[in-house]
């Protein structure tokens, strides 16, 4: 039980509370406060500065990984923390392929210092998702994270809203056959790096790649859709 | 070429096939990954429209199922955003769904308390009886239409005829005249035809971005991404940002410039005066191409619109006379660096820097600028200003090498500018002033003779004055937020059954819906027909993708049914169910052969919009200059054609530094600016419906130093009350937050229609454009 909650909130790319004593509001936006007891580096302590975080790429952080992944191979808490993990997603962003907000408070440092390109472990934050941009025409370390991603301070709304977003109950595309690799569902645009969101502990563990050691995903996986702006008139 | 559906089955073959698919769809070839935006999208009809917020104009691939919006990205085929968006186009499709969407026409209950639904029989009905009372007892100046620069083309095209075709009125203003007039004025005075030369290819192509006043990394965040990612590829391109305030754009700066608001038109002169003295200016380009103009300089004949007598009606004319370029040199010596310095707070090194990079030939410049230099007491100078150093410079109308002005809303320069939905304006840059201007849009418009009225109408402010006292007996609103957005509001407060009929179209209730007798529901967006202009002159077109909720519908229908009620039919001959097309042919007219030629009805429908003048199907990147521009016949070099008062050649305007309206004293010891945050957009009617955005910034709040701060035992996040002449308003403190105004300096967004900035401003206006003044006003703070 405890494996897989600390897997869940690993999965979901959540800084980890319980750092920052003076930021209350984060606390008031923190739907993990079990998590507190149970993360092994929750100390009511600010972030020590680092130069380099640590990677958490598989191949690279292994032994992190297997301490992460451990009782992830039962299948009925894969499926709770599918759901879980699906919610959290569906909660963070307006529509699948809207950039999500920013589910932590503002934290000293720019935002690519802990999200590399593989991501990093952050303690006692937790791990701090890969940044998937970093192979966009036109996008760099140096682009304005803020320009699309935002802050949430508050919980309220404004007036209600009637909005129903599209609920994407599928993990990967079609395939030809049972055995087939799944083609790819998603558009390549700002997702040009795959091993950001589909390797590490910090990835969702329904789109984790189970053999990431595999450098040229495309080989075998293909964009299912390739729409190229002829619209449908 | 593929058919889509062909390409859709040829790309299923290959991911069955394996491995050849593998080598096709290599990430890098984008014509094969491009794909959709998530698992369900086969699902979606995906279509074009431009983003609708700013005037960047983003393209958005807008996704529909079961007539809703339920998905947006980015269009990698727009050469605007190439497939990026900020964090309100993102969110554009819960902008749609608000729970108190306005469904139905509501009429004011006649006690005065609440409203009722009617029909939009009886809402129309009301409207045409309303204005033609008003028509028949007070004549065409007792009514009025304020609009938008959120208007699509057919909206103020529809309402340009309705009022002045129609009325015989000239009163029809935008809110545009809050936001972009100074730019128009700035243009018009300078090459007598509206905006710019330039285009957003200078993003890629200039050396020296000057942002005069402009936040750009919150207010156009595309835009700003492109020089970005321009800065990172060349690492010789530069950012200097010249401000009031510490921003996010400060922040990727390479110089950050801290003026004194409203110093800018000293800096402007030092500038000049530093070129000028060291020999740093194009002889041959000015002799060519420059005119050299100066107007009335007297600071007490000009006065800022608000005090006095100005208080109830701005009428100052401005009487231009020739100057030169001697009497210009003579003119600089005024404006040394030591004076400047003074004055502005820059320091010399600082101006000699500017001066240098204006003045050296083998660096590109793009001036940049927005709200900071158009609301602005000599705004309409401060735009002169800018466009004087590239005239003396030479560096315009060339690539890399332009003043180009930004704009805030969506079709401020399609709709407002070149429609001409202003008190003064017809279509193309023409004026009802002009006597062969009134006969050629009487002719277009199969009008007799005489028919439009040569009057200009009473600008924004002025109408909303007029309408304060009574004068205006009938006003409709369309398309925007004044009880909101006008400067010192108190002064505009409205009580119910005070004589006056105010119509409001919106889609959602505002404080302006408040104090309305009738509101109407509008379509928004996609749920209609449009188009929009963008900053850099590109008309953009949109196909209706849904329906409208309820009974809303378009404002350019609103406009028609009324005025065939009115007995205006013969202007809108347009069958119910087709005026769009022809429509905008009957529009187009206006635009061939002058230089501000529109592409065809068709071409804009394929198209991701088009730069003006399309000649022969093509855009025009640079306006003037030869090689782009067909409407120049030299082989090379410049030719401002269009500015035939001036003998075919630019004005270059000595414009002297005036300071502000209002200026901090004992009592009121703070400078106030106010502005826009990246998540809302202008009074927030919009974007504060969509959940994501709200939360991100909430509420207003004020920006102090962290010296003053201190100084009055204020921490963040603490309520204050801030206090002007005018009004007082309750907003949390923000101390070192996204922006940093220096010592004895505040800042307020003014989103918040419960925390109004607009209570605090003051109604001090530019001289020629009649633009208000949102930067500068004095204020107190105090502790509540």
């Amino acid at each position: 039980m405890m494996s897989s909650s600390l897997t869940r909130s690993v999965s979901e790319g959540e800084l980890v509370t319980a750092s920052c004593p003076e930021s209350n509001e984060w606390r008031a936006l923190s739907h993990r406060r079990a998590w507190r007891k149970l993360t092994p580096f929750a100390m009511p302590q600010r972030v020590p500065p680092q130069t380099s975080p640590p990677s958490i790429r598989p191949r690279l952080r292994f032994g992190l990984v297997l301490v992460l992944l451990v009782g992830c191979s039962s299948s009925t808490d894969e499926t709770s923390m599918q759901s879980v993990s699906a919610a959290k997603r569906a909660e963070r962003r307006l529509f699948p392929g809207a950039p999500p907000v920013i589910p932590h408070p503002p934290l000293s440092g720019k935002c690519v210092t802990c999200h590399t390109p593989t991501g990093s472990a952050r303690p006692p934050l937790g791990l701090a998702l890969a940044n998937p941009h970093t192979k966009t025409p036109g996008m760099s370390d140096e682009s304005r994270c803020k320009q699309c991603h935002v802050f949430q301070t508050t919980k309220e709304v404004f007036v209600a809203s009637t909005f129903e977003s599209l609920r994407v109950d599928s993990v990967h595309g079609p395939r030809a056959f049972s055995q087939a690799p799944p083609t790819i569902p998603h558009q390549s645009f700002m997702r040009e790096d795959c091993s950001a969101c589909h390797t590490g502990p910090a990835s969702r563990p329904e789109i984790r790649c189970a053999h990431a050691d595999r450098s040229r995903c495309v080989q075998c996986h293909v964009f299912q859709n390739p729409s190229d702006s002829q619209f449908e008139k | 070429m593929f058919s889509e559906s062909d390409r859709r089955g040829f790309l299923v073959e290959l991911a069955v096939a394996g491995s050849a698919a593998a080598l096709a769809t290599q990430i890098g070839q984008p014509e094969l990954v491009e794909a959709a935006g998530n698992p369900d999208d086969k699902s979606l009809a995906w279509n074009k429209a431009p983003c609708r917020y700013c005037g960047t104009g983003c393209g958005v691939e807008v996704g529909t199922k079961d007539g809703k919006v339920l998905a947006v990205r980015g269009d990698r085929e727009s050469p605007v955003n190439r497939g990026l968006l900020c964090v309100k186009g993102y969110h554009l499709p819960a902008m749609l769904y608000g729970k108190d969407r306005l469904k139905f026409p509501m009429k004011r209950k006649a006690n005065g308390k609440g409203f009722e639904q009617i029909s939009w029989d009886a809402a129309l009905d009301l409207i045409a009886k309303k204005f033609k009372e008003a028509l028949d007892t007070s004549g065409p100046e007792s009514v009025a239409m304020y609009g938008s620069g959120q208007w699509t083309i057919f909206d103020g095209y529809a309402a340009l005829k309705w009022v002045k075709a129609g009325m015989k009125s000239n009163n029809l203003d935008p809110n545009a005249r809050l936001c972009m007039a100074s730019a128009v004025m700035g243009f018009m005075t300078q090459f007598q035809s509206d905006e710019p030369m330039g285009c957003y290819d200078d993003f890629e192509i200039g050396d020296d971005f000057v942002l005069w006043g402009n936040n750009m990394a919150e207010m156009h965040p595309v835009l700003f991404s492109r020089i970005l990612e321009h800065k990172r590829v060349n690492r010789g391109v530069r950012i200097i940002d010249l401000a009031t305030r510490w921003t996010q754009t400060s922040q990727y700066a390479d110089v950050y410039v801290q003026m004194k608001p409203g110093s800018d038109l000293a800096i402007a002169n030092g500038i000049l005066h530093l070129l000028v003295e060291s020999g740093r200016f194009d002889k041959a380009f000015l002799d060519e191409n420059v005119v050299f103009k100066r107007g009335i300089e007297d600071l007490d004949k000009i006065g800022f619109g608000c005090f006095g007598e100005q208080a109830q009606q701005y009428k100052f004319d401005d009487q231009p006379k020739d100057s030169s370029f001697d009497e210009l040199r003579e003119f600089l010596k005024d404006y040394t660096p030591e004076k400047v310095c003074d004055i502005s707070g820059v320091p010399v090194e600082q101006l000699k820097l500017l001066a240098d990079l204006y003045g050296n030939q083998a660096r590109n410049t793009v001036s940049l600028w927005c709200m900071g230099v158009n609301q602005h007491t000599r705004g309409t100078w401060m735009n002169n200003l800018i466009t004087d150093l590239h005239l003396l410079t030479g560096k315009i109308s060339r690539p890399g090498n332009n003043p180009f002005s930004l704009t805030g809303q969506p079709s401020a320069c399609g709709t407002a500018r070149e429609v001409g939905t202003l008190v003064n304006r017809l279509p193309a840059d023409m004026v009802v002033t002009n006597p062969e201007h009134r006969k050629k849009a009487e002719e277009i418009w199969g009008l007799p003779e005489g028919t439009i009225n040569p009057k200009p109408g009473l600008h924004t402010i002025d109408m909303f004055r007029a309408l304060n006292r009574g004068d205006i007996k009938a006003m409709w609103i369309q398309t925007t937020n004044p009880w909101v957005s006008l400067p010192n509001l108190t002064r505009f407060e409205r009580k119910p059954n005070d004589g006056r009929f105010i119509v409001v179209s919106d889609i959602y209730p505002t404080p302006t819906t408040a104090v309305a007798d009738l509101v109407l529901p509008s379509a928004a967006w996609v749920e209609r027909e449009g188009m929009f202009g963008n900053t850099e002159r590109r008309t953009q077109h949109w196909d209706k993708l849904i329906d409208p909720p309820g009974e809303a519908k378009e404002d350019a229908w609103q406009i028609m049914q009324v005025a065939k009620r009115m007995g205006y039919d013969k202007l809108f001959p347009w069958p119910d169910d087709n005026w769009h097309q022809p429509m905008f042919e009957e529009y187009r007219k206006f635009t061939l052969g002058n230089g501000k030629d529109l592409a065809s009805y068709e071409q804009l429908r394929e198209a991701r919009g088009l730069r003006w003048p399309v000649v022969n199907g093509r855009e025009t990147k640079y306006r003037y200059a030869a090689g782009h521009d067909p409407y120049v016949k030299k082989p090379k070099g410049i030719h401002f054609y269009k500015a035939k008062g001036f003998g075919e050649k630019a004005a270059f305007w000595l414009r002297p530094y005036h300071p502000p309206a209002e200026v901090p004293d004992d009592e009121f010891p703070f400078w106030l600016s106010t502005g826009r945050v990246l998540e809302h957009w202008h009074t927030g009617s919009m974007t504060r419906r969509v959940k994501q955005l709200h939360q991100a910034v909430p509420e207003a709040y004020v920006e102090l130093s962290r010296v003053d701060a201190d100084k009055l035992g204020i921490v963040s996040n603490q309520k204050v009350r801030i206090v002007s002449r005018r009004g007082s308003v309750e907003l949390k403190a923000k101390i070192d937050d996204r922006g940093q105004p220096p010592v004895g300096s505040v800042f307020i967004p003014f989103f918040d229609e419960h925390r109004l900035a607009n209570v605090l401003t003051l109604d001090a206006m530019d001289n020629i454009s009649k633009e208000p003044d949102y930067k500068k006003c004095a204020v107190r703070v105090e502790k509540v």
